[in-house]
Formats: C-alpha cells, sequence, structure tokens
C-alpha cells in the first residue's frame, strides 16, 4: 500500500502579506524565518508516516507542487520520515488555482501508481481556501474524507476514520482508495531526527513537469482581481490600577461589560 | 578557510533551536525553581538524536560532526542550563567515552538504550571529596579483582545525572601502588547492589541538573566491565575531559547568548530620562562587548570542535576554548543583569537564573585555573 502527502510550501506563521502597488503579494517574515512546510501538513506527514509504521504501507511518498525553493519543503518531509519525495515544477504551473493544482496533484498520484491513500492538510496558511484536497479526490473520482481527527482502521480493502466536526465526532468507512484531509487533532507532529537530517540532505528529489505528467491547461480559472492587506488594528493600553486584585477585577469585567466584550 | 555551517549544520542548528524553543525554554524556569529534571523534554530528545550526538548509527545514535554536536549543547544552553548540562554530561562525559574505548559487547549493551532514550541517562564519576582538580594523587575509590568480579569501594561528589541514569563510568584506583598508570574507568550499573545515591546537592544554580555524593560499598560488577585500558583511567579521564571542555565551552556561549538577546531586549523597551536605555552609551558599550565577545567564544568553540573532528590534537585548544568562553559567558551574563538594573536581580527576569547557571562553567570539567595550568604547560612546554 502506497501512502502520498500532498504538502504545500508557506511563509512562517510570522510572515506578514504585503500587497505591492501593481497588486502583487509578498510575505515577508520580521525576524527573517524561512518559508516552512505549511503547518497545518505537519499532522498529514505524521499521519503518513504512522502509517507505514501502524499499518504496513510500504512508501510514503510526500509532493509538492511548486517553485524550486519547494524542495526545502520535501527536505523536512524526507527528514520527518517520509520514504520518498517529489516536486512538481513546472513554468506552466505558476499561478495555478486551487482546481489547476488538484490537476497536477492527482495527475501526479495516478502516476505514482498503486496509491490507496492521499493525505492533505487542513488548509494552507496563506492561499487559505481549503479546497485542494476534495477537489483533488474529485479529479481522481476517490472518495474524500474531511477534517478526519485519527484513522482507526485499515485493512480489507476499506479504511475507517473519525472525522471531528463543530458538533461532534464521527465514525465512518469508505472503500480505498481515498483523499484524506486531517485536523490538528489527529497526532502531535515528530521533530525532523537528525538521522533523517541527514538523508534528507543528501537526497535528490526527481522533478516531474507538465510533459512528465500529460497535464495541460493547468492555469487559472479563478481571478483574483482585487487583494488587499486588512488595515492595521488601531488600539492602546489601559492598565488597570486597584487596591486589591478583587477591586482590579471588578474594574476590568465592568469595563468588559461596558465594552461588550462579555 | 571557510566560516560558513555547512547546509546539514544549518538545519541541525534550526532544528535544534525550534525544538529548545518549544520544549525546553519555556519550561526553564520551573525546572530551576522545582528541581524536576524536564523529563517530558529529555524523552523526545531521544528520537531526534539529542541523546547520542556522537555515537554511530549502528548503535542507534545520530554520528553528526563534532560541530554540529557543540551546536546542540549551545542551543539547548540557550534555552535551559540544567538540560544542558545534564544532556552534555550524558553524551560527552559519560557515551563518548564507551564510544572511544568501549568492546563491542559493552557498546551493544549500552548504547542502543542510552542513546535513543529508552533508557534514562548515564554519567561520568571522576570527582570525590577529597580529589577534584588532583585526580591522579587523590581518588581513594578502589577496584580490586576477586574471581571475575571487581569489588568496589568508596566515596564520589558532585556526580552530574547520578539519580537520573542507568550507567556511570566510575573512575576508581585498581593499583594500590599509585602513580600515572593506577586507575581505570569502570562501567556499574546505577541499580548495582551496593550502590547508594545521596539526596541532590542544594546548589547556587543549575537546579533542574542533578548533582550527588555517591557512595560505593563492596559494589560487585564482572570483570569485563571496565571501560577500555586496565591502568589507564587517566590517560582516557584527559581525553574525555578534552572533548568534555569544547562541550562546557558550547553551553557557555548558550547561556550567554540568552542573557544578551534578553538585555537587547529590554533595553529597547525601559525607557529613563525619556529615551530608551538602549541610546545610552553606557549600556550600548555593554552590549557591543558582549555581541563581540559572545562571537569570539563561539568562533574558539567551533574551532576546537573543527581540530577535533579531524582527529588532530586539541588539548590546549579546548583547555584556550573552555577558559574563554566561561569566563566570556560570566561577563556577558554578569552585564544582562546590569542593563536589566533591579528586575535582573528578580527571580521574574530570566537572566537572574542565566548568572546562577553560568557560574559553574568556570568550575566544573576542570576550573579556570586548572585551564590556565594546562595551556601554560603546551606553551612553555614543561
Ligand atoms: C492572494 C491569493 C489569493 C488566492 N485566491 C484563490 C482563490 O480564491 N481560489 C483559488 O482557487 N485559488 C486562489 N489562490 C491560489 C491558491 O492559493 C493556490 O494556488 C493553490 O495551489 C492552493 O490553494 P490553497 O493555498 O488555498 O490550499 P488549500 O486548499 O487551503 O490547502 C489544503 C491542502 O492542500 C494541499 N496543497 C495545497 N497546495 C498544494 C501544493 N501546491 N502542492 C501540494 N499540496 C498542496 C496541502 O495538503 C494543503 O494542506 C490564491 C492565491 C493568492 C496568492
Ligand atoms: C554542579 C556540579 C556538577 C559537577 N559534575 C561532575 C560530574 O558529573 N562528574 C565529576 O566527576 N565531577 C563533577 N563535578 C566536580 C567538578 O569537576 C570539580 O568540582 C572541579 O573539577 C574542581 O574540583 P574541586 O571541587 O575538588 O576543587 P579543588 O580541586 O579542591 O580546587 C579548589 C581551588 O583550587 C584551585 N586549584 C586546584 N589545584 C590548583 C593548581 N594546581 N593550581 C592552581 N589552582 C589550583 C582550583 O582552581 C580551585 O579554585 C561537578 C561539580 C559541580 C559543582
Amino acid at each position: 500500500m502506497k501512502v502520498v502527502v500532498c504538502t504545500k510550501q508557506t511563509p512562517s506563521t510570522t510572515a506578514d502579506l504585503t500587497v505591492r502597488p501593481d497588486g502583487s503579494v509578498s510575505w515577508d517574515d520580521p525576524g527573517g524565518k524561512p518559508n516552512v512546510v505549511n503547518p497545518w501538513d505537519e499532522y498529514s506527514i505524521e499521519e503518513g508516516i504512522r502509517l507505514k509504521e501502524n499499518h504496513g504501507a510500504s512508501d510514503v511518498i510526500a509532493l509538492t507542487m511548486g517553485g524550486d525553493e519547494s524542495q526545502e519543503a520535501l527536505k523536512t518531509a524526507l527528514a520527518m520520515g517520509c520514504t520518498e519525495a517529489i516536486l512538481l515544477s513546472d513554468a506552466a504551473f505558476a499561478g495555478a488555482d486551487t482546481l489547476g493544482t488538484a490537476k497536477v496533484l492527482a495527475a501526479a498520484i495516478n502516476k505514482v501508481g498503486d496509491v490507496q491513500i492521499a493525505i492533505f492538510g487542513k488548509s494552507a496558511i496563506d492561499g487559505d481556501t481549503g479546497q485542494t484536497a476534495v477537489q483533488t479526490a474529485r479529479k481522481l473520482g476517490w472518495t474524500p474524507l474531511t477534517f478526519v481527527s485519527a484513522i482507526t482502521a485499515v485493512g480489507n480493502g476499506q479504511i475507517t476514520v473519525e472525522r471531528l466536526l463543530d458538533d461532534g465526532k464521527e465514525t465512518v468507512t469508505a472503500p480505498l482508495p481515498v483523499v484524506i484531509s486531517t485536523v490538528k487533532e489527529i497526532n502531535e507532529p515528530r521533530y525532523p531526527s537528525f538521522m533523517g537530517i541527514r538523508k534528507a540532505s543528501r537526497a535528490t528529489i526527481p522533478v516531474w513537469g507538465a510533459g512528465d505528467l500529460g497535464v495541460d491547461g493547468v492555469g487559472s480559472k479563478v481571478d483574483w482581481s482585487k487583494v488587499y492587506a486588512l488595515p492595521a488594528r488601531e488600539g492602546s493600553v489601559e492598565i488597570i490600577d486597584g487596591d486589591s486584585v478583587q477591586q482590579k477585577a471588578a474594574k476590568l469585567v465592568a469595563k468588559l461589560f461596558e465594552e461588550k466584550v462579555i | 578557510m571557510d566560516f560558513q555551517l555547512s547546509e546539514e549544520q544549518r538545519e541541525f542548528r534550526h532544528v535544534v533551536h525550534e525544538f529548545v524553543a518549544k520544549e525546553v525554554k519555556p519550561m526553564a524556569r520551573h525546572t530551576d525553581e522545582t528541581g524536576e529534571f524536564n523529563w517530558t523534554a529529555v524523552h523526545k530528545m531521544g528520537p531526534l538524536g539529542l541523546l547520542g550526538l556522537e555515537v554511530p548509527e549502528a548503535y542507534g545514535g545520530a554520528a553528526v560532526d563534532a560541530i554540529s554536536a557543540a551546536i546542540a549543547i549551545e542551543e539547548l544552553a540557550w534555552g535551559c542550563g540544567s538540560t544542558a548540562l545534564a544532556v552534555s554530561a550524558h553524551n560527552g562525559l559519560a557515551l563518548g567515552p564507551i564510544v572511544r574505548y568501549g568492546t563491542e559487547a559493552q557498546k551493544q549493551a549500552w548504547l542502543p538504550n542510552l542513546a535513543t532514550g529508552k533508557g534514562k541517562l548515564a554519567c561520568l564519576s571522576l570527582t570525590e571529596p577529597g580529589a577534584g582538580s588532583d585526580l591522579q594523587g587523590g581518588v581513594r575509590t578502589t577496584a580490586v579483582k576477586e574471581g571475575d568480579s571487581w569489588i568496589i569501594d568508596g566515596s564520589k561528589m558532585w556526580m552530574t545525572n547520578a539519580s537520573i541514569a542507568d550507567l556511570m563510568v566510575v573512575l576508581c584506583r585498581t593499583d594500590p601502588a599509585g602513580g600515572s598508570r593506577s586507575l581505570s574507568h569502570i562501567l556499574v550499573p546505577t541499580n548495582a547492589p551496593g550502590v547508594s545515591v545521596a539526596p541532590a546537592e542544594k546548589k547556587m544554580g543549575l537546579n533542574g541538573s542533578p548533582t550527588h555524593a555517591v557512595s560505593f560499598e563492596e559494589v560487585r560488577v564482572p570483570l569485563a566491565n571496565v571501560l577500555g585500558t586496565e591502568g589507564r583511567g587517566l590517560q582516557q579521564t584527559l581525553a574525555t575531559l578534552d572533548s568534555g571542555r569544547v562541550s562546557i565551552g558550547a553551553l557557555a556561549v548558550g547561556l550567554a547568548q540568552a542573557a544578551y538577546e534578553a538585555a537587547v531586549k529590554y533595553a529597547h523597551e525601559r525607557q529613563t530620562f525619556g529615551q530608551p536605555i538602549a541610546h545610552h552609551q553606557a549600556v550600548q558599550w555593554m552590549l557591543a562587548d558582549a555581541a563581540t565577545e559572545i562571537q569570539a567564544a563561539r568562533l574558539m568553540v567551533y574551532w576546537a570542535a573543527w581540530l577535533k573532528g579531524e582527529g588532530r590534537p586539541y588539548t590546549k585548544e579546548a583547555a584556550m576554548t573552555k577558559l574563554f568562553a566561561t569566563e566570556v559567558s560570566e561577563r556577558v551574563c554578569r552585564n544582562a543583569i546590569q542593563v536589566h538594573g533591579g528586575y535582573g536581580y528578580s527571580r521574574e527576569f530570566e537572566v537572574e537564573r542565566i548568572y546562577r547557571d553560568t557560574r559553574l562553567m568556570t568550575i566544573g570539567e576542570g576550573t579556570s585555573e586548572i585551564q590556565r595550568l594546562v595551556i601554560a604547560r603546551h606553551i612553555l612546554n614543561l
């Protein structure tokens, strides 16, 4: 059983979005932190590795569609314990929307062959549509299982998972192959090990382009004609004085009522 | 000459830094105040490779290069001196000699668990109530052969990790005649009958790194537990300390870095006479000196580690590195408190803890005086 983990490289969680005058977008980290594996994807990578450790998966293959710099995200996936990584990169993929991304990912999953489970994160912290997993499932014609908080059984051609919904949990079983998107409750991602880092830094990551995948017309149906950063929040700090903790707390509660916060 | 870390070393640093920022630094104050060893973080270090830094992969280790090993200790100390000391002693002082001198059977028996965090930690036991700097003349703990066993009797002092360890490497007198060939290293499991570990010493700092007096009363271990060559304990100890001194240098740099960062942050925030104190030249100079000295100390640590990795002699260089880095750290941490004013003297601010922690570094694994003695002997050919 092969497992594929789809992961995107994103800016760090502390990066700020800047919209340049020409409307193009850049993310810059004030502390100069590098781009990272999309934080939600750390859970899906971990789950992929656990499918190998606990459910007999033979391969755990990380896929990223992106530029050359996305190799770094794939190296992190390898360092954590993925057995293989493939970069999907081509000038023709630039500017793809989620549908275009899904097309490329689905073609790559088919090319890998014999994949039973494709795991995605909940959403990417930059684009943040949360659509890629289900659109990829649609392209593949596989069952999508979203908001998965536990994989409880895999075998006999089917999978049983727990889905975490606003109102509770739901246990569902579906025939393989499936596309899964995970929530953070599913596990605690491991740190990459030193042995893994060494293996990853020596690995050469194959690159598949449009020709290898036999996809064309990736492009974008969605046109984001206006992008703007939210105006910075205005605010001020008020220190609450009082003779005792009780008095300070009472004053604070009164203020919060006044401001309709509580 | 190339002053850049390799890509792999940079990635190591990044991973350890992120780990320490999340799992170690936030607990440092609690660890110091309660004296509870941070097992939660240390258990997570096993899979990462932090507990078998220089142990070959065949025994479950991470087999990183000497510079990466120093970086790991530096980053740990940036987060918590106590945790860094425990991990440094485990790796450098205890596993180091087992890797270097152990037989295949000893390595197979101990390394796989110790290097991966499946067991507890390990420690090296040299110092005694009456012997620290002068081990050759002072060690009174004896190991006597009886049948197929060593019988060990005596008392050791200041054993880092003794209560959180599975294994001790104990320096014993095996030849009552004395002299430089009269000492040997013997592997003693902490649960061997006759071993008693006294309650943790009450210390000025590093309270989350337990230090113990340990007594040995007719402790019996197989003859095969001698580590390396019988009678070469002193020489093996000195070689182990060379490596340990680089690690203590790295630890001192990490502590200094943390204190310096706290001081820079505070200098921007605190206002006096209508401006941030960072605008006062006297404060700027303390910070400029700190940045310069930390950089110099760090370069010395990497230099000594590099020599070690290349397999070149580095006894003098390790002594220079430890001497300089630990004294720099004391100065930087002292001034970080100065920049904080009264708040720096408060337990609420981490510079207070860091200053207490770094105070040990000019004492343990050879005092500054002993480092100067080692350096002087080398440069004067004495
Ligand atoms: C400012 C801006 C606005 C945009 N608005 C839209 C929009 O409105 N509609 C639209 O369709 N696109 C939009 N895009 C493009 C979109 O962000 C990405 O191009 C698309 O590739 C991924 O969508 P996402 O980031 O929302 O990922 P999500 O769907 O939120 O990601 C879910 C999961 O899909 C997987 N995944 C996502 N991207 C990749 C990848 N490249 N490689 C491998 N796995 C991946 C990961 O597992 C991830 O956790 C926008 C881009 C920008 C810069
Ligand atoms: C927190 C902590 C953890 C420790 N962990 C360990 C451990 O894990 N294992 C272990 O074996 N030991 C450990 N030690 C012991 C430590 O290594 C010794 O304390 C150190 O080597 C100094 O020995 P001493 O205390 O006997 O001092 P002494 O040797 O008695 O020295 C006292 C003073 O005399 C000076 N002095 C001594 N000889 C000379 C000389 N020839 N010339 C000039 N000055 C000299 C010293 O520099 C010092 O200032 C630890 C100590 C502490 C405090």
